[in-house]
């Protein structure tokens, strides 16, 4: 996989929104049965980029069914009730292998403390490449994890980043 | 520097700048200081072992996938029949022999723990098979090109190469790898070191092999999970000491030993009759081991006793046949 920077990541995204995940279900693909894809349904929260329904389905490739798994690598996983920011790439004549910027690149966990919600990386752990380029100094937020910014810091970077 | 191979590291370590493959087909330039940086020391442990189910288990401690047989089949000729090419930067057939080539790197870090066996031209590897109820999949892993996935999914714009694999998620054999296959993302211009090197990595995931820098592991092991040009003096070709250390982890718990049997019991491995053990059992007991027509009987090729005629069974007699230690214990 080839790494892609966050401003590159911001920048080609097609659409980007924070949601939290409503729903995870595997199914064979009606294209190619003897394959598994998984669909996830995100409730969204707040539309960052483009055009969002207020709920929508991402396709990824693979999937658990019966005893049977099917998996790449790498592949982000999803959980009910998971929050994130979510960069999609662009719609294409055939689905993805897995809809997000650079495969799973453009996955972010948010979680949340006392002090309100927080980005880690899609494990929801630190962020060190992405500490001083997010956003400048408002991404070092006083008080949090090492290598976790502010929800609300965290898309003003993106934002600003997709206005360069 | 730590690294068990290092002649696989990029001859071009005295280059004063250096550039990433970025995002979008960009380049992005990196400072002396940031080479060094980039090269920190291996530390050993920097490996992952493929989750069974996450997001639950990310990152598991111990190894939780893995083949039971470890010969795992292969077919890199793919890259040489006309429809699932890639440029390599090599001709068609060069591909072949870099894809080999990344196999064998593999085997000679694992002796007696996890071989990669070159398919049989008389028992072909189908391209992607790795699909259930297919009736096809077969156990083997094919690798070739493609502009979509063995699913039919487009790739995206930066993915080199995806291995899809096939695994049991409940009972018994909880964690018993069943199939994978690579697929090279043919929108993509490689230069021969950088495609061993993609190769390779998608071998490692076949072995059961994870990315370690998504585990708070992030070195220049050959199973991370972004690569640089083959130009960055932080290359690597093919696996680091820390990647073999994985996979010894995964292997040393499921991998049998082959032993010597001094005194094989009479005939066994002998397919044919001829009164010898030679490659053309090893083929027979493979063509059996798939399902082909052959002239094996269970007395003859279950030369490890399993009660079934397996891969294994055709490794150890091929590699009786090579003369090199093997299994030949017909009937148990």
């Amino acid at each position: 996989m080839q790494q892609v920077d966050f401003d590159a990541q911001c920048a080609t995204a097609d659409r980007i929104f924070v949601g939290t995940v409503h729903a995870v279900a595997a199914r064979k693909n009606p294209r190619a049965p003897q394959y598994f894809e998984t669909i996830v349904t995100f409730a969204v929260d707040e539309v960052v980029a483009g055009t969002v329904p207020p709920e929508i389905d991402l396709r990824l490739t693979g999937g658990t069914i019966g005893d049977e798994q099917q998996s790449i690598d790498g592949m982000p996983d999803f959980e009910v009730g998971e929050r994130y920011v979510v960069m999609l790439e662009a719609d294409q004549a055939r689905p993805l292998v897995s809809p997000f910027v650079g495969f799973n690149q453009g996955v972010y966990r948010v979680l949340r403390d006392a002090r309100g919600a927080y980005v880690g990386d899609r494990h929801g752990l630190p962020l060190p490449q992405l500490a001083t380029s997010v956003a400048g100094a408002a991404a070092e937020t006083y008080g949090r994890p090492a290598g976790h910014v502010d929800l609300a810091a965290f898309v003003a970077g993106i934002r600003a980043a997709r206005a360069r | 520097m730590t690294c068990r191979h290092p002649q696989r590291w990029s001859a071009a370590r005295v280059a004063v700048t250096l550039l990433w493959i970025g995002a979008a087909g960009g380049l992005f330039l990196a400072t002396p200081d940031a080479v060094d940086a980039q090269c920190p020391a291996l530390p050993g442990d920097a490996f992952a072992f493929l989750p069974l189910n996450p997001p639950t288990d990310h990152c598991p401690a111990v190894p939780a996938v893995h083949w039971a047989d470890p010969h795992i089949v292969f077919e890199c000729g793919f890259f040489a029949d006309g429809t699932h090419g890639v440029d390599c930067g090599e001709d068609a057939a060069g591909c072949v022999e870099l894809c080999r080539g990344a196999a064998d790197l593999w085997n000679s870090d694992l002796p007696d723990r996890f071989t990669f066996v070159e398919a049989d031209p008389s028992t072909p590897v189908a391209f992607c098979t790795s699909g259930s109820n297919s009736g096809g999949f077969d156990g083997r892993t094919s690798i070739g090109g493609s502009a979509t996935l063995c699913d039919s999914s487009a790739f995206g714009s930066n993915i080199l190469a995806i291995t899809l694999r096939r695994t049991v998620a409940s009972g018994p054999r909880t964690g018993e790898l069943l199939d994978s296959d690579i697929t090279v993302n043919t929108g993509f211009h490689f230069d021969p070191s950088l495609f061993r090197h993609v190769i390779g990595h998608e071998l490692g995931h076949v072995l059961g092999l994870d990315h370690p820098d998504q585990c708070g592991h992030d070195f220049n092991v050959l199973m991370r999970s972004v690569v640089g040009a083959s130009s960055n003096p932080c290359f690597v070709e093919g696996p680091t000491t820390d990647d073999v250390n994985g996979a010894d982890l995964i292997y040393a718990l499921v991998g049998p030993t082959p032993t010597v049997t001094p005194t094989p019991a009479a005939g066994c491995g002998d397919a044919d009759g001829s009164g010898s053990v030679t490659v053309t059992d090893g083929v027979q007991t493979l063509r059996a081991a798939a399902g082909l027509s052959s002239a094996c009987t269970l007395a003859v090729c279950d030369v490890d006793g399993s009660g079934a005629i397996t891969v294994t069974d055709g490794v150890n007699v091929l590699r009786a046949a090579a003369g090199l230690p093997a299994i030949l214990n017909c009937g148990g």
